[in-house]
């Protein structure tokens, strides 16, 4: 009987877990460890955040779920690995502290033969000073962040309605960050809502990321082919914030916020401010903080993780100048290099380096928006590494599956206003994430599978996929039947 | 440039280098009938995506 113990119950933790139940025999364990009760769908939090859904609507217990599936779910938070088990026992196994109600801080040893990190990432609202829910700005990160951020909406919405002006500010809290995309579908849902509650003509919605020009999300921006020319992302999102009177800023890193006042500064020049009366401004990510340790006790973490908490797997880490990036770097198994039975999934693994070009402000800070690895690639990753697992248990010396994301497409669709008649969203189909300009010297990507639109369909996709995913989540019938 | 609403002069309005949609770019984006073939042409493409990543 072997036990396998996935850290995290995110998209690439629990895809691991529910492919790991159906693939491996009945006899054989698997345990989820995370430190929440529910399963969240993120993608949809951002209608949570302009009040369009309830937290209800995204969320559910994942214990019942695991129950009935035969996955043992442990509420707690890993906090310690010990690959090499004890100086007097070699089993392998993390602690875990307990995050259940009335057993906070509980510690439990939990032995493994394989081990899962899919962790997904700490919110790091620390970095800059006044960022986040208990600061100065809001976020949509959560169901919980996202519920205070519509009901500040709901606020903001009161007061133009009495008359007065709103200034809504939305982006990237650091010049670190990922997930821009996210927030591209805040501000324009944002601005969609207000448009519906009749209170536009009160509101000036201004944009600051950290991308170099709009539409890089983080991933070097995208070639599409429309209308007879090849153009670059830029285009088409310059002329979405313009069609909404969206103002923009890029290529700044946000230095500080004070209550109603943004410090930030720009690749080119000097601290600015800009004064809000309401700011949603996503956090940069680093790794959760676990800690390793060897047979004898001694601190292996930084063996294990990268300086940002990372974990490294099979990627090329040596750090090279931008011009020398390859497609090649990026990781196939998610294997530890140190320890044959410990994979990373999803957020958790460390990039060999960013995709877009990172830049700095002169006094230093970075602008180097992080590679994006969030929804389909961690499903899919995460379902690799559940597939090699169960081919090493069953006697493989290597891993048999691979997910690299400079060899993987995805599919996105970013809302841009909820309705099922009025709405609409962006459809983005990317191949490959990771530019490859060794297979497509011109633009990184094929062009013939990268392409973009937007429309009603892609609302009505958006549902669809809020409902699949969901219901894919909750293993009811058929659920292996949903693609990633 | 970068900063767009601080370095543009006054009477220039943001993004008014920008491409904008025709009203009948506009009208295409919620005509229903027109949705319902972009809604299966994405959906191709997005299947034939997932099956090359798979």
């Amino acid at each position: 009987m072997s036990r396998v113990v996935v850290l995290g119950a995110g998209i690439a933790g629990h895809t691991a877990a529910a492919f790991l139940r159906k693939w491996l025999e009945r006899g054989d364990e698997v345990i989820v460890v995370s430190p929440k009760p529910t399963y969240n769908w993120i993608p949809s939090n951002i209608w949570v955040g302009v009040g369009v859904m309830s937290p209800a609507d995204v969320v559910f217990p994942l214990a019942p779920v695991y129950e009935r599936h035969g996955i043992e779910f442990k509420q707690a938070r890993a906090v310690e690995l010990h690959p090499e088990g004890r100086a007097d026992d070699p089993a392998p196994y993390l602690v875990a502290e307990s995050t259940r109600a009335g057993h906070e801080g509980e510690r439990e040893d939990i032995r493994y033969d394989f081990l899962i990190n899919a962790t997904g990432p700490k919110l790091n609202f620390a970095a800059t000073p006044g960022l986040g829910p208990d600061g100065h700005s809001l976020s949509v990160c959560t169901e919980t962040h996202a519920a205070a951020a519509a009901q500040a909406l709901g606020v903001s919405v009161e007061r133009m309605r009495r008359g007065e002006r709103q200034r809504f500010l939305v982006g990237t809290g650091h010049g670190g960050c990922t997930c821009e995309g996210a927030a591209f579908e805040y501000i324009v849902n944002l601005e969609f809502e207000l448009r519906a509650r009749g209170v536009r003509d009160k509101a000036d919605i201004q944009w600051i990321s950290n991308e170099y020009e709009l539409g890089d999300f983080g991933m070097g921006g995208m070639h599409l082919k429309r209308g007879g020319y090849v153009t670059p992302s830029k285009i088409f999102m310059e002329s979405l914030f313009a069609e909404r009177n969206i103002q923009w800023i890029t290529r700044a890193h946000v230095r500080q916020l004070d209550a109603g006042l943004a410090h930030y500064e720009t690749i080119e020049g000097p601290e600015r401010e800009i004064a809000f009366d309401f700011a949603m401004l996503l956090p940069p990510f680093t790794g959760v903080g676990l800690k390793a340790f060897d047979r004898l006790g001694e601190d292996i973490t930084a063996k294990l993780f990268r300086p940002n908490g990372f974990m490294n797997v099979d990627a090329e880490y040596a750090p090279r100048p931008f011009e020398e990036w390859r497609a090649a770097d990026w990781p196939r198994t998610y294997q530890s290099p140190a320890y044959r039975n410990l994979f990373a999934a999803g957020i958790a693994f460390a990039p060999p380096h960013a995709i877009s070009r990172p830049y700095q402000t002169p006094s230093g800070a970075p602008v180097a928006p992080a590679p994006p690895r969030t929804g389909m690639p961690s499903a899919m990753i995460g379902k690799a590494v559940a597939r090699s697992v169960v081919d090493m248990l069953g006697g493989s010396a290597t891993p048999t599956h691979t997910a690299s994301m400079a060899t993987m497409g995805a599919a996105c669709v970013a809302s841009a206003g909820a309705n099922p008649f009025r709405g609409t969203a962006a459809s983005l189909t990317v191949y490959p994430i990771v530019p490859d300009f060794e297979r497509y010297p011109a633009y990184g990507r094929d062009l013939d599978q990268t392409s973009g639109e937007i429309g009603l369909a892609g609302h009505w996709i958006k549902i669809l996929l809020h409902h699949a995913f969901l219901y894919k989540a909750q293993l009811k019938p058929g659920w292996s039947l949903i693609p990633e | 440039m970068s900063d767009h609403t601080r370095t543009m002069s006054p009477n220039v309005t943001t993004g008014v280098m920008a491409p904008m949609p025709t009203r009948w770019t506009i009208f295409l984006r919620t005509f229903i009938p027109w949705q319902m073939v972009r809604f299966v042409i994405i959906n191709v493409k997005m299947f034939r995506l997932i099956w090359r990543s798979h």
